[in-house]
């Protein structure tokens, strides 16, 4: 079975953000992926220490994979068939059923199986998200939105992609978009979207997440050095810095990410205190990223006069209360307009 | 020096979408190949995974363990996440780490772990230390 749908490939920083703005694209809607990205109440911050990934404690900047697909879909008034599998066969079947059907289907998948990726990046991560387009032979056409073209990848690894076992097994999971009778004005999304994040970032009572949760790490991280000893502690901060900055988060932990959405948004409802409000997270977006390259530095063994964990301590603290000052000002606007 | 950078880069040159800042502060849509400060951290997390092949690798070589040890290293597996790929126990896997276990190992269970790990039963059983599933990439 041969098939190629007329599909957009557009890269993106993220890629499920990139996935969701990609399909909702190919149902005739206009839509960049920083406004899929807010719209979708993408950013996040949580450090929760319990859950080791390779050892080490998890920390991330966006909201749990699947739920900007879920937000965004349900803000658009669209609606998301969506399908998990315990075998691969019925999994493939009804991937080729809908490509032959001449519809495009988002795959969550592992990247450690995908042979189009470079090597740096082939961990056991499966939070992926791709759109599969089409087939030829044995080969699937895949528009996957960290990549700069259409790739392609061969069944055996694509099957092994969808399976792949561990943390955020995707257990074939596979979604389609369909379009909803009505349409909401998308100004209620953006509301809905703005609302979500600065509530979970700044109202939410549990000290591991939002605002707070940056505090906390920040107080953990200062005193890595004396608790784990210097390489683990260099181990421990080269994973946040990974979390990040590392493939898919459009820099600075998804902050300039969502300082494009709130520019963007801010035009459409003709709300210029949001233009404002884009101009504060596009810096603290660059606090961020002061902490990484320091970060950086300190983990190659380069740091610089003024560079220790107690400097990037206090980075991240600012960050946090940079973070708090917006969210609140976002939180008020948010009353006003909606 | 640019290009040095682009080529080692972990990305390997390929450019990448950021949002970055320009001129007045605000967020543009940029491609980039600078990938500097991430280079530093993958390759610190690349470094621990080429640490335990060392190690697996000496200990196979001793005869402490057999080959699988190996390629569990090399894959960037620990027993409970290959015995998850294998659809068999934790416990069987940590059996056939043992050398004298691994050499009477069924050929069914064999062929099944040199499918995952994409080399040959044969090389498998000879106990020869072919390269991870990520080095035969496109």
């Amino acid at each position: 079975m041969d098939c190629v749908i007329d599909f957009q490939h557009k890269q993106s920083a993220h890629c499920e953000s990139g996935v969701a703005a990609a399909l909702v694209n190919h149902q005739g809607l206009s839509l960049s992926e920083p406004m899929a990205f807010g719209m979708g109440g993408g950013l996040f911050f949580g450090y929760f220490p319990f859950i080791k990934i390779n050892g080490l404690p998890l920390t991330t900047y966006r909201c749990a994979t699947g739920n900007i697909l879920k937000r965004l879909t349900a803000n658009l008034g669209f609606t998301i068939k969506g399908h998990t599998f315990r075998k691969p066969q019925p999994a493939m079947e009804l991937l080729d059923d809908y490509l032959s059907q001449g519809i495009p289907v988002g795959l969550q998948t592992s990247v450690f199986w995908l042979p189009y990726f470079p090597k740096a990046y082939r961990f056991h991560f499966n939070g992926h998200n791709l759109v599969v387009y089409g087939k030829e032979g044995n080969d699937y056409l895949i528009s996957d939105p960290v990549f700069p073209m259409p790739v392609t990848c061969p069944a055996e690894d694509l099957i092994r992609a969808r399976f792949a076992p561990g943390a955020l097994a995707p257990k074939g999971k596979m979604y389609v978009l369909e379009r909803g009778e009505h349409e909401p004005d998308p100004a209620d999304g953006i509301v809905d979207g703005l609302r979500f994040v600065s509530r979970y970032m700044i109202k939410k009572p549990f000290f591991l997440v939002g605002v707070r949760g940056i505090r906390f790490l920040a107080s953990r991280l200062v005193k890595w050095p004396q608790r784990l000893g210097r390489e683990k502690a260099d181990l421990h901060l080269g994973h946040v810095v990974r979390m990040q900055e590392e493939i898919g988060t459009g820099g600075g932990g998804f902050r300039f990410l969502f300082g494009d959405f709130l520019r963007e948004s801010s035009d459409l409802l003709q709300v210029p205190e949001l233009s404002a409000c884009a101009a504060e997270f596009t810096e603290i977006g660059d606090r961020w990223r002061d902490f990484a390259t320091m970060a950086a530095r300190v983990c190659k063994g380069r740091a610089l006069a003024g560079d220790s964990y107690g400097a990037m301590s206090a980075i991240m603290m600012d960050c946090a209360d940079r973070e708090e000052q917006a969210f609140s000002k976002l939180l008020k606007l948010v009353a006003e307009i909606g | 020096m640019m290009d040095e950078g682009k080529i080692n880069g972990v990305s390997e040159g390929m450019p990448l979408i950021q949002y970055a800042v320009e001129g007045q502060g605000q967020c543009r849509r940029v491609e980039s190949t600078d990938t500097s400060t991430v280079d530093v951290v993958n390759r610190q997390a690349w470094e621990v995974i080429e640490r335990e092949v060392v190690t697996a690798r000496a200990r196979v070589v001793a005869g402490e363990a057999s080959v699988l040890l190996y390629y569990m290293a090399v894959n960037q597996m620990d027993p409970s996440l290959l015995a998850k790929y294998m659809g068999i126990a934790r416990w069987r896997v940590k059996r056939h780490l043992k050398p004298g276990v691994f050499l009477k190992l069924h050929p069914e269970l064999l062929a099944g772990y040199a499918g995952l790990f994409k080399i040959g039963a044969d090389d498998l059983r000879q106990g020869l230390f072919m390269s991870a599933v990520y080095e035969k990439g496109q």
